[in-house]
């Protein structure tokens, strides 16, 4: 007897394709249900179903990383409501997928592929995995994105997103943005490792500024430029030493 | 943004060898010319004089241009200037040609004369090809600017309507609706009504350009009453008002989009969910809206993306509107979450 689990992290979509699989194909045997990926994994590896009906989008651990994770054999239908990148990434690899709201023949026509498709080869989930991750919008996550900046008794959050200009301040470094200053406990060294350096440059011993806020940068006779900024009235200097980013402007 | 205050064409050396390759051409062709008219001494003399001249002149206007310009009229300034690179430039060459520093102050003016002659013309020159330069350059940031208006402008209309409905959390709901309808179905009816009241909000609001704190609110309740059910035990919320505060009009859309993050960044990512509290307060003429959650708080490398773009998109909006007068703040919220804090004149856009 074919087996599977249902994992969504909404229990009543579980318990809404149990009902609609009971229905459409009643000798598949719903051995599992779960409501996260983690322990989605349990289950899986416990129980060994032959399918799993995972939704993409789910906390801790999400439908992508929970089919990396899944038994070579085990194969797998991704449940998503509207979502632009995955689906055209479904498309392209020709995986089983079910659109949310499920519908009765979309169902059907799985299950029926389900039913023909004997086994899976392992290699082929994993290109179409790698197929699929690289389809969705790269996560940035390798990047700085928020900055906390002590207030005396609250941190304030400054997204890196708004940020003009970092200069260093003696021991600190003070944060730039449209709405105000902010000094930080972080040095400029420290920032710029942790900065996208398509995002930003360090153009200065104690200065790293937002490409994008760069208006003009003129130069002087001693191959320093002069920085004009968009969002504020600051102009910036750079030292001869960090000024390579503007030689091929 | 506006345009800053350009500074006058003497004031723009910008490119320094350039404008010394320049002069050493034009001082060349003067010398060219000096020597056809005087014909007693050779190329070579007429060469080291006009290159003497011309270069001290340069080097007077990068030296001497900003003070000069800070201290007199842009007309004038360059008066003086001409007056000590010409000065400069008859010594050095004076000394070089005859050994005598004062040679063209006191032995031959017909130097000097042509030296104030060319150092006008040349200085002209080179401040009006500064000054098209310049008005050129402005013409091409004034259009860049106006671009990037029209491209912020039309951008911030459509970020706020897809903050109202999102794509992903409009097909989610219903697939929620279709998902409780059998068997709980007063779930299902209470989710459809109050997708009803954001969609007519989203489809309605944005034109009319201003709405009320209650309505607002009204509308945070629906979203996160939609997002409850489909959460189920993994968020609750409260929403507290200040008692006089529901009226005070407001431009739309200021409390969703930080309920949404709330829910989406917070309470969604969190595999045990957490509570949303949002709350009105009056005090000393401002009105603070505050939305906190104790989600999963903010990372450095968070697992969610995009708060940081919604966020600007409001600080815009509050700075149209209010300048400085209104802020938007993000606030950590110890022991877990995060705190983001509104807060504008308590009279709103009234």
């Amino acid at each position: 007897m074919t087996t599977a689990i249902v994992v969504d992290d909404e229990q009543h979509i579980v318990e809404y394709v149990q009902a609609k699989l009971a229905t459409l194909w009643p000798q598949l045997n719903i051995v599992g249900t779960a409501n996260n990926g983690r322990t989605a994994l349990a289950a899986a590896r416990e129980l060994n179903p032959d399918i799993a009906f995972l939704d993409i989008h789910m906390p801790g651990m999400t439908g992508l990383e929970l089919a990396e994770a899944l038994p070579p054999a085990c194969k797998i239908v991704f449940i998503t409501a509207y979502d632009q990148f995955a689906l055209a990434a479904f498309e392209q690899a020709a995986v089983d997928y079910l659109l949310k709201p499920i519908q009765d023949e979309r169902l059907r026509q799985t299950v029926t592929r389900l039913q023909q498709r004997a086994h899976t080869d392992a290699n082929e989930r994993q290109n179409l995995i790698a197929a699929i991750k690289q389809a969705l919008p790269q996560k940035q996550d390798r990047y700085l994105q928020w900055i906390r900046a002590g207030l005396s008794d609250t941190t304030q959050l400054i997204a890196v997103e708004e940020v003009i200009y970092f200069q260093a301040d003696q021991k600190y470094t003070t944060v730039v943005t449209p709405t105000g200053e902010h000094l930080i406990r972080r040095s400029i060294k420290d920032l710029e490792v942790q900065l996208d350096p398509a995002q930003f440059w360090r153009v200065h011993r104690g200065i790293i500024v937002r490409v994008e806020q760069i208006v003009k940068a003129t130069r002087d006779l001693r191959g320093r430029y002069t920085l004009t900024l968009r969002d504020s009235a600051d102009t910036l200097r750079s030292s001869a030493s960090y000024s390579h980013h503007f030689k091929q402007m | 943004m506006a345009l800053k205050p350009q500074h006058t064409e003497w004031e723009k050396f910008h490119q320094p060898w350039q404008t010394l390759g320049y002069t050493t051409l034009f001082a060349l062709g003067i010398s060219v010319m000096s020597w056809l008219f005087d014909g007693q001494s050779d190329w070579g003399t007429h060469v080291v004089v006009s290159l003497s001249i011309g270069w001290s002149i340069v080097l007077a206007f990068i030296a001497l241009n900003g003070l000069m310009n800070r201290v007199l009229n842009p007309y004038v300034a360059p008066i003086p200037i001409i007056t000590l690179g010409l000065s400069i430039g008859l010594i050095i060459s004076g000394w070089l040609v005859t050994n005598n520093m004062w040679y063209f102050f006191a032995e031959d003016f017909s130097t000097l004369v042509t030296g104030i002659f060319f150092g006008v013309v040349g200085t002209t020159i080179f401040a009006t090809r500064a000054r098209l330069k310049t008005a050129s350059e402005q013409l091409v940031q004034a259009h860049l600017i106006q671009e990037r208006q029209e491209k912020l402008m039309a951008e911030s209309e459509l970020k706020i309507l897809q903050a109202q409905i999102e794509p992903h959390f409009l097909f989610n709901t219903l697939s929620n609706i279709a998902g409780l309808i059998r068997h709980n179905p007063d779930a299902a009816e209470q989710t459809l009504v109050n997708l009803t009241t954001l969609l007519r909000a989203a489809l309605g609001r944005t034109r009319t350009g201003h709405t009320t704190l209650a309505q607002e609110l009204e509308i945070a309740k629906a979203y996160l009453e939609i997002q409850s059910i489909r959460m189920q035990g993994r968020l609750t919320y409260r929403i507290t008002c200040a008692p006089g505060a529901g009226h005070v009009p407001l431009p739309p859309l200021l409390v969703q989009p930080l309920v949404e993050n709330a829910v989406k960044h917070g309470i969604d990512p969190s595999e045990s969910g957490g509570q949303i509290l949002v709350d009105a307060a009056l005090a000393e003429q401002m009105l603070t809206i505050t939305v906190t959650d104790t989600g999963i708080g903010f990372q450095d490398h968070p697992p969610t993306r995009g708060t940081g773009t919604g966020l600007g998109n409001i600080r815009e909006r509050l700075a149209a509107i209010f300048g400085d007068r209104a802020s938007l703040t993000l606030h950590e919220h110890p022991p877990q979450g995060t705190r983001a804090q509104l807060t504008l004149p308590g009279t709103g856009i009234a």
